[in-house]
């Protein structure tokens, strides 16, 4: 059978990820860790320049450094923005894309769009439940892009593989669950991050999250061993929830915990604090795409036709 | 598709914690905000000082005042400045935070009992409402933030009142120390001369408050004459295209001062005639832009205002 394969489409959709992980989020959750949220209370304009303006040095002189990372996440936003855009343009001027792709992409375009605005109204109106959402958002547009690169992604049409219909539900389900729970954690997360939910929801959802993801893994190696694409995606977030787990201990131990008082100066107290508070944020972004993508294999590319 | 029953409770499991988690996560607080801050003093006459204050003004998470200064909402206020104000302007006011290092200009400190925009004349601390229109209003190109319509007003009215209570509280204890510093005083003596002296300070601010009347008739071109005239000052400072410039020296606070760009709309104090005209009478405290009351009649000031204004119209 003759399988469509959209390079263009992929390749986009693979560099938004990294962008939107790597950039926008990276230098989003700086903002938050260091609280330079409101370093200025301004949108779309900046004092003295606009979106595009590279003048992170008079910036820094008229406004001071947070302004500078809260301007360089502005601009990484847009770029994810702008990939995002050209991907739709793209998914409908070239031939023989599906319908649903075509949908998949202008859709993630009007979330990515929404996403900008709510970051707007977070600044302008400077609003925590703004924030939040906006944190919560941002992890959305992550989802949406995975899904992008995998439904165009050239293996993404080999054959069906056949497990027991019993086994196969059961892993939809939690695969379902487990994603749903990344969102409220998300939220719980981005919650204290802000200061206004307490640590325990974020704590016991943690936990909660980190028993599904398990379980999915450890049926991903066991009972779907023979889908390959399937146990490469859980090894590889077996990784990365490990990491995720220390790394949410760090943060605990440093920024709330017994250690906080453990630092030479408050140089380095900001440093180590916003370090471990960022790479804690990313690595749960990794964990949502690597669990988007564990997820898109269950839903797509395995069914419950076989007899094992 | 039919759930098998390990399923069905271990799906019971996850959304009991779930709910659960969510409890917390949507009632509680977060409890690193609100600490009272620790101090160490090195000479044992400021801790007790110290103490003398915290007897007057309790402590700042449990704040309370007397006589003129009685605030009903001073509780309510704090919880308020806990989730808007306090990540810039510090557990105690003393804008001692991450952010605040990160920011220019620096949110204001609290602790010396001055700020930059007032309706009071010049030498006398800001009224409750000074501080009400700054944080409704904001700070243009500052992130200090315009909060009216962001919080509800009834949380707009209780945080001016902790943040009235950060600037009485600290006008007081840099005016006791002042007096500790002086020698000849005791603790107490020096808090109870601190407090009277204070107290009448900021009696008369409000009693000498003014909101002015607009003119009907207002000159730009008379206002031009003033600012090119060199008694004044004006240009030297704000420059001869009113653009501004830095100015020699630090502010109050330590920080570097820049004279204003008049031309760029939003000025800082306010942008309505009532606001520049404020600002050209009283100046602007803390730093060196000047009070104009003495030299200038309120006719005079509002020509200023009316040139300014057509600066600023003119871009
Ligand atoms: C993102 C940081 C930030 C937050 C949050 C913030 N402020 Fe400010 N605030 C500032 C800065 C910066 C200034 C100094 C502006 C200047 O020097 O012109 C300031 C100045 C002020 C002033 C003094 C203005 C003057 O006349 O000198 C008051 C009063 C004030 N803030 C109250 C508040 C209150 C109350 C809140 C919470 C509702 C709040 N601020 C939240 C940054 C902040
Ligand atoms: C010694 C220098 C100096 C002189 C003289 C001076 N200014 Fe200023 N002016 C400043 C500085 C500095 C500021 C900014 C203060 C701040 O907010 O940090 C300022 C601020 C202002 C503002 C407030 C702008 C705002 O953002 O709210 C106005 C209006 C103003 N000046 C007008 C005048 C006029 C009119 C004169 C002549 C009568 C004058 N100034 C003389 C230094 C000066």
């Amino acid at each position: 059978m003759e399988q469509p394969y959209f390079r263009l489409l992929h390749r986009l959709a693979v560099i938004g990820v990294v962008v939107t992980i790597a950039l926008t989020i990276g230098i989003g959750g700086t903002i938050t860790s260091a609280e330079v949220g409101m370093a200025y209370p301004t949108w779309p304009d900046i004092n003295g320049g606009s979106l595009f303006s590279i003048f992170y040095g008079k910036l820094a002189e008229t406004f001071g450094i947070g302004s500078v990372v809260e301007h360089t996440h502005r601009q990484a936003a847009s770029l994810t923005g702008l990939i995002i855009l050209v991907l739709a343009i793209a998914s409908w001027v070239t031939r023989g894309v599906p319908k649903n792709l075509r949908l998949l992409a202008t859709g993630s375009l009007v979330i990515v769009i929404a996403q900008g605005l709510l970051g707007a109204t977070r600044v302008l109106e400077n609003t925590y439940s703004g924030a939040i959402l906006h944190a919560v958002g941002a992890q959305f547009v992550v989802l949406l892009l995975v899904v992008l690169a995998k439904t165009t992604a050239r293996d993404w049409h080999r054959p069906m593989q056949h497990f027991k219909a019993e086994h196969v539900d059961r892993i939809r389900l939690w695969s379902v669950v487990a994603l749903v729970l990344l969102f409220l954690n998300l939220f719980a997360a981005a919650s204290l991050r802000h200061k206004q939910g307490a640590f325990e929801g974020h704590l016991i959802l943690a936990i909660t999250t980190a028993g599904v993801i398990l379980y999915l893994i450890r049926q991903a190696l066991t009972t779907f061993r023979e889908q390959k694409k399937m146990a490469r995606l859980a090894r590889s977030l077996a990784h990365i929830l490990g990491t995720q787990l220390a790394l949410g201990a760090a943060a605990w131990a440093f920024l709330i915990g017994p250690l906080i008082g453990s630092f030479p100066d408050e140089d380095t107290r900001f440093l180590a604090q916003s370090l471990i508070a960022t790479g804690h944020l990313l690595c749960g972004v990794l964990v949502l795409a690597v669990t988007t993508a564990l997820w898109m294999e269950v839903r797509f590319r395995i069914d419950g036709g076989g007899t094992e | 598709m039919s759930l098998p029953r390990s399923d069905s409770i271990s799906l019971a499991v996850v959304a009991v914690s779930t709910l659960v988690a969510l409890y917390f996560t949507l009632t509680g607080s977060f409890a690193g905000a609100s600490a009272e801050p620790i101090y160490s003093f090195e000479q044992a006459e400021q801790s007790e000082l110290f103490d003398l204050m915290t007897d007057e003004f309790g402590g700042f998470l449990t704040p309370t005042m007397s006589g003129s200064w009685a605030m009903e909402n001073l509780q309510v206020g704090r919880k308020v400045y806990e989730q808007q104000c306090i990540h810039c302007h510090g557990t105690d006011g003393h804008a001692e935070t991450y952010t605040a290092n990160l920011l220019t200009p620096a949110p204001r400190d609290f602790g010396l009992g001055v700020v930059k925009f007032t309706s009071t004349p010049v030498g006398l601390p800001a009224t409750r409402n000074d501080l009400l229109r700054t944080i409704k209003e904001g700070v243009a190109s500052t992130s200090m933030s315009r909060f009216e319509g962001s919080i509800k007003e009834q949380d707009l009215q209780d945080v001016a009142d902790y943040a009235m209570y950060l600037l009485i509280r600290g006008a007081v204890w840099t005016n006791a120390t002042d007096r500790l510093g002086a020698g000849g005083l005791s603790p107490a003596q020096a808090f109870a001369a601190a407090m009277e002296d204070q107290r009448q300070q900021f009696d008369l601010a409000l009693a000498s408050s003014t909101r002015p009347k607009i003119p009907s008739v207002a000159d730009s071109a008379r206002g031009r004459e003033m600012y090119f005239d060199n008694d004044l000052g004006c240009l030297v400072c704000h420059q001869v295209d009113a653009s501004g410039g830095p100015v020699n020296g630090l502010d109050l606070w330590g920080q570097p001062m820049v004279a204003r760009d008049l031309t760029k709309g939003e000025l800082r104090g306010g942008d309505s005639p009532a606001d520049v005209y404020l600002r050209i009478r009283n100046g602007v405290k803390g730093t060196p832009m000047p009070a104009m009351a003495a030299e200038l009649t309120p006719e005079q000031i509002w020509d200023l205002v009316a040139f300014v204004r057509s600066v600023q119209e003119d871009n």
